[in-house]
């Protein structure tokens, strides 16, 4: 027997209040598929995360081609050999389909840049995908994302390739597809690492299993020695009938506590259903068919058409407000992120909803809060150390208790829980189950909605099983069994071809780059109706002194403008530009009356202080975690003061002879206005064409999923603020070149223009994504109504209005189109 | 896990008070405090006495004021770059319609107070109707309300009227009246945070503004407050600042914006959002006016003070973020440095074979 492909042994992970994975060790063999099992949170995800590279285990050893490591990088694990599939695609969402493919690959599978859409295309149309290689990744679908990963793992030849839940976005002729794609790779000596909840999957393609169960490995073996029945047991960790509570025996004749009519609304339409008392619904499906959209809709977040009655009384779901006052209580599956109030105490979490009641002269009553907290989590036995320990700080299924017990303490007609078991151990699985089951029989209509099969076979008294918005099999009495769910979710999506719902709105945009240049032919046409339209009124504004003082003065705007592009590509900020600029041309004005060499020397120096101020800007935020707004407005006031001191007065004008060399126009063009545009389209190449511009716009787009695809990102943002902090200077140069005065007081508006400028050139304000040619017409453009104002007779107050003006509309009006566009489609 | 007793009996409601108290970050602050007015006579002698204090507290009153509200965006996950604008529209909009005897002070101080709080207003509908940055969206609010002060003042400095003055620098019993202002300010605005179920609700909008949705809270309607107060606040610290300096400059507020939030981050408000303490922020503002009043007895350049003070701010913002974390964040530093240096090396040989 050769060696295993891929060794985790004694891996041990541990999250807040949770342990992942303990002492964990699995060995892969070469050409085999070996199948990772578990419910959800056992621990599976988290496993191939540190084998992959995108997550720290606390101890324990990853062994791959060869080598031992205590941690791995994403890009030194794909440089291994090592390709992931994730469950959630991470593709960075501002990149192109080929950006992220290449930023997938590694450097030895990679192809140029140029001719690689080529590439693409052919490698897509090789594997029988039709996706257009320019597409913006945040248009795709889930489907068409999963597919994108698959591809470019499968492109880069892997010896270890991971594939987590890969079918779950997936219909029916694409998993045939991929398991075809999986035999060719076996046949090669690929060891294939499977990880899923379908067990009839496991049994049609691997070899070999391990199972996991609240981070422990529960069973391990030849996959033929183990049935069906065998390996659902391993899993859920004891049988089926003590896991959950006895169903409910409905009167007959009951009036339904819940009646949804006819409702529809993104993502789904015409829902029906009804809910007796005593009842849990469940909601089944493949992902993104429309269920989540549903619930949602109901617990607030609105449907276009349809009714809602709670009670017997029609209640509006307009809003969350209108839905919480109607009685509907809504608990989302992303527990952090929408559900709780992480670091806020058990206390304020568990009466959160219920203010009202918990307060009701309207000011704090402590031991009334107390009581109430009791009272809600009785019979729950949450564990934490105190009622003021911060929610976050629990386990899952603790948590997921503080929610339900928040829940029946706001007295509601309905709760919609979203994921209930999700990340919560097997014990505190049997509890929740119990608990839902009670608050059925107290009259509360409940409505679950959950990925897994098992459990709503278990817990339902009937399955609402969606398929492309619609219900598509509504399963009772006998008929709720994990066969029927997942077999009614699978065979109506195989009728015709999979259109999964997204959520996002799809749009499609051919290539990222002609937007962008697109966006600077826009600006540059302004600045020409602009620049007329002045001449007009007065025709000094055409002279040629004024045309080459407004160029050279456009040349800072755009140079600022250029550093803040970078900083706000990778997500951060700097409000240190505008004292970077002053402290760059006060050191050089120390250099103004010596030779060209002397002078030569001090343009290095200004430079070096730039690249100094980016750096510790880059590091404050990078290695200590500090905010980018406050690191850089500290080292702004701390830079700006050193400018100060070196020149508390204006001074060190420059010698006749420099500034003539510098201020040399080459056909009515400035110099500096040259140099400054060649920076802008390097920068444009550096952003659109490079593996660095690709790692840039990926970290800022998203930082996790960035990091999954191997960039490292706090590298990129160190990059990024030491650029502008040498742009930033660069600009500085260019301002004592037209001054030739080194002045400390002078360019703290800059900060302000440079905001601006990446603003109106349509560049993401929350990163990813922005043109740097775009920033040079922005910059032009800037000076020219800069400019224009005083020929126009306006006051100096209408260059801050203009320019805060142009901030919030330009900031604006994106968001508002994106919003039109979905109401469109409907 | 079934031999568990019931746990209703053994979870306390909170961990002892000493322990409970030593956890306030307020309580890191007024050691921080404590302990500079401790250092301070050995630095310089006098720097505590009776007239440096009375001097100081003025301007630790203001700071106070301004980080108050400073303090309530940053509650909402935000930060208001737009204070300096704020300051000095309010302090110009008071000293020149206030010096109008057709309008009147008490006129022109409503009219300064109200009309720069819509600028806070129409800040807080921008970020909370279309979810935009609160950074571009209040450096672009700034630069309204900037270009309103040159509208206003024409570009020169203005004249506080004699009577602003007189108030501003008025005492009440020996205490500068902008102190007891910003003292009664602090408790009101905290007893209703703290004490009041509006209070709570802000706090969870605060923490997490999508869970606050979700249970049916108008979040739009605490964002928008949160900015509205911000810059009411800044507007009544602007007016007084009209009053303190006689002559505010066109200039005048931009002092105030790194002490706002840096008050704001000694005091332990944490900058991600949700719980916040205003005695905090309150004893931030003292502690950074009585350090500015150290380095002043050193050196009388402003330039040097602003170095100074930024390099001290920055440590102290440092150490109460990296201490206001879990410690594991502290050990994470630490870690971090300690495997990057071998890492690195390893790349680059392999890179050079």
């Amino acid at each position: 027997m050769t060696q295993p492909a891929l060794v985790l042994s004694g891996i041990t992970k541990t999250y807040p209040g949770v342990r992942a994975l303990s002492d964990v060790t699995v060995a892969v063999a070469r050409g085999k598929v070996h199948a990772i099992l578990g419910e959800n949170g056992a621990g599976k995800s988290t496993l191939v995360g540190i084998a992959a590279g995108s997550v720290v285990p606390d101890s324990g050893t990853i062994g791959l081609a060869g080598e031992e490591f205590t941690r791995i990088q994403p890009r030194v694990a794909r440089e291994r050999g090592l390709a992931i599939v994730y469950q959630v695609p991470a593709l960075a969402p501002s990149l192109s389909v080929v950006d992220a493919v290449l930023l997938l690959l590694p450097e030895s599978k990679r192809p140029a840049r140029r001719g690689a859409a080529a590439w693409l295309t052919a490698h897509f149309e090789r594997l029988g995908l039709e996706i257009d290689p320019n597409a913006t990744v945040g248009a795709l679908t889930l489907r068409e994302a999963h597919l994108i990963e698959i591809a470019a793992a499968l492109a880069s030849h892997p010896d270890v390739l991971v594939l987590d839940e890969p079918t779950e976005a997936l219909g029916p002729e694409e998993t045939r597809w991929l398991f075809a794609r999986i035999q060719e790779l076996l046949a090669r000596d690929v060891a294939i690492v499977y990880i899923t909840h379908r067990i009839p999957e496991v049994v049609e393609i691997a070899e070999e299993l391990t199972v996991l169960r609240d981070g422990k490995v529960v069973g391990r073996g030849k996959v033929s020695d183990f049935d069906e029945d065998k390996i659902v047991e391993l899993i859920v960790g004891r049988s089926l009938e003590t896991t959950f509570p006895e169903k409910a025996s409905v009167a007959a004749g009951a009036e339904p506590v819940l009646e949804v009519l006819e409702l529809s609304g993104a993502g789904f339409s015409n829902l029906s259903f009804s809910v007796l008392p005593g009842q849990i619904i469940g909601f089944a499906g493949v992902e993104g068919n429309g269920q989540r959209e549903a619930l949602r809709a109901i617990g607030g977040r609105g449907a276009t058409s349809g009714r809602v009655l709670v009670g017997g009384r029609e209640s509006s779901v307009r809003s969350y407000r209108a839905a919480t006052r109607a009685g509907v209580a809504f608990l989302p599956g992303d527990r952090l992120g929408e559900a709780m109030f992480g670091k806020m105490s058990v206390r304020e979490n568990a009466v959160s909803p219920s203010l009202d009641n918990v307060m009701p002269t309207g000011f704090v009553d402590r031991p009334r809060e107390y009581r109430k907290t009791r009272e809600a989590i009785a019979g729950l036995s949450v564990k934490t150390p105190t009622l003021e320990t911060p929610v976050a700080s629990l386990s899952g299924g603790n948590q997921q208790k503080v929610l339900l017990a928040r829940a029946r303490l706001s007295e509601p007609k309905v709760l919609l829980v979203e994921d209930p078991t999700q990340g919560v151990d097997a014990g505190a699985r049997v509890e929740i189950y119990a608990f839902l089951r009670g608050l059925a029989e107290s009259g509360v209509a409940v409505v679950v909605l959950s990925t897994d099969a098992v459990e709503l076979e278990g817990l339902c008294d009937r399955v609402l099983v969606f398929s492309r918005g619609e219900v598509m099999g509504n399963l009772s009495g006998d008929e709720v069994n994990e066969r029927s769910i997942t077999g009614t979710a699978v065979r109506s999506t195989a009728t015709g071809s999979v259109t999964a719902v997204s959520a996002v709105p799809r749009r499609r945009r051919s290539g990222g780059m002609l937007r962008g240049e697109l966006q600077a032919g826009v600006l540059v046409a302004l600045t020409i109706v602009l620049a007329t339209a002045t001449t007009f009124v007065s025709s000094a504004f055409l002279t040629p002194l004024n045309l080459s003082q407004l160029l050279a003065a456009a040349a800072v705007i755009i140079l600022v403008g250029l550093a803040q592009l970078l900083v706000v590509m990778t997500g951060g900020i700097d409000l240190s530009v505008g004292s970077v600029v002053a402290l760059s041309a006060v050191v050089l004005s120390f250099f103004g009356q010596g030779g060209p060499a002397y002078f030569a020397l001090g343009v290095l120096l200004a430079l070096t202080a730039g690249l100094v101020v980016g750096l510790v800007n880059g590091l404050l935020v990078t290695r200590l975690s500090i905010p980018p707004v406050i690191a850089t407005l500290v080292t702004s006031i701390a830079v700006v003061g050193t400018a100060q001191v070196l020149r508390p007065m204006p001074g060190g004008s420059a010698s006749a002879d420099i500034m003539t060399a510098i201020g040399t126009t080459i056909g009515g063009v400035p110099l500096v206005l040259a140099v400054a545009l060649g920076i802008a389209v390097l920068t444009w190449f550096v952003v659109q064409r490079t593996r660095l511009g690709r790692g840039l716009r990926a970290a800022g787009s998203d930082p996790v999923k960035a990091n999954r695809m191997g960039v490292d990102v706090s590298r990129m943002r160190l990059f990024a603020t030491i650029a502008a902090g040498v742009l930033a200077a660069v600009a500085g140069l260019v301002l004592y070149s037209r001054t030739g005065i080194g002045d400390a007081n002078t360019a703290q508006a800059l900060t302000l223009t440079s905001v601006t400028a990446i603003v109106i050139a349509g560049a993401s304000i929350f990163g990813g994504s922005g043109s740097a040619l775009a920033v040079a017409a922005a910059g032009l453009l800037l000076q020219v109504i800069t400019n224009s104002l005083s020929y126009l007779g306006l006051s100096l107050s209408w260059q801050y209005w203009l320019q805060g003006a142009f901030v919030l509309f330009a900031a604006v009006l994106p968001l508002i189109a994106r919003r039109r566009r979905p109401a469109a489609e409907h | 896990m079934n031999g568990v007793p019931p746990q209703a009996s053994t979870v306390l409601d909170r961990r002892p008070l000493p322990a409970l108290v030593l956890s306030w970050p307020s309580t890191r602050a007024l050691i921080a405090v404590l302990a500079l007015f401790l250092v301070s006579p050995l630095i310089a002698i006098g720097s505590v006495g009776p007239t440096a204090i009375v001097s100081m507290l003025p301007f630790a009153a203001l700071t106070a004021i301004i980080a108050v509200g400073q303090t309530l965006v940053i509650q909402q996950g935000g930060l208001d770059l737009s204070i300096p604008g704020a300051v000095t529209l309010a302090a110009f909009i008071a000293a020149k319609f206030g010096s109008d005897p057709a309008i009147g002070l008490p006129l022109a101080v409503v009219i300064a107070v109200l009309g720069t709080t819509l600028f806070g207003v129409l800040s807080g509908v921008v970020i909370a109707v279309f979810g935009l940055p609160p950074l571009v969206v209040t450096i672009a609010s700034n630069a309204l309300l900037v270009g309103a002060v040159y509208a206003v003042s024409g570009g020169f400095a203005a004249q506080a009227p004699e009577a602003l003055s007189d108030f501003a620098l008025d005492r009440v019993g020996g205490v500068p009246v902008l102190a007891v202002i910003a003292v009664v300010l602090v408790i009101v605005v905290q007893a209703v945070l703290k004490l009041t179920r509006l209070g709570r609700r802000f706090e969870l909008v605060g923490e997490n503004p999508r869970s606050a949705e979700v249970i049916g809270i108008p979040v739009k309607a605490y964002v928008i407050s949160a900015y509205g107060l911000a810059t009411f606040l800044a507007a009544i610290g602007g007016v007084l600042l009209a009053g303190l300096l006689r002559q505010p400059i066109l200039t005048a507020g931009n002092v105030y914006l790194l002490p706002s939030i840096a008050a704001v981050v000694l005091g332990g408000t944490a900058l991600t959002g949700g719980r916040g303490s205003l005695v905090g922020t309150a004893l931030g503002a003292l502690f950074l006016a009585q350090l500015s009043q150290l380095v002043q007895t050193f050196t009388q350049a402003t330039a040097v003070q602003n170095i100074v003070q930024a390099l001290i701010i920055g440590v102290g913002i440092v150490a109460q973020l990296q201490l206001g974390g879990s410690s594991a964040r502290l050990r994470g530093l630490v870690q971090r440095r300690a495997t990057q240096p071998n890492s690195s090396p390893d790349d680059s040989t392999r890179s050079v074979q």
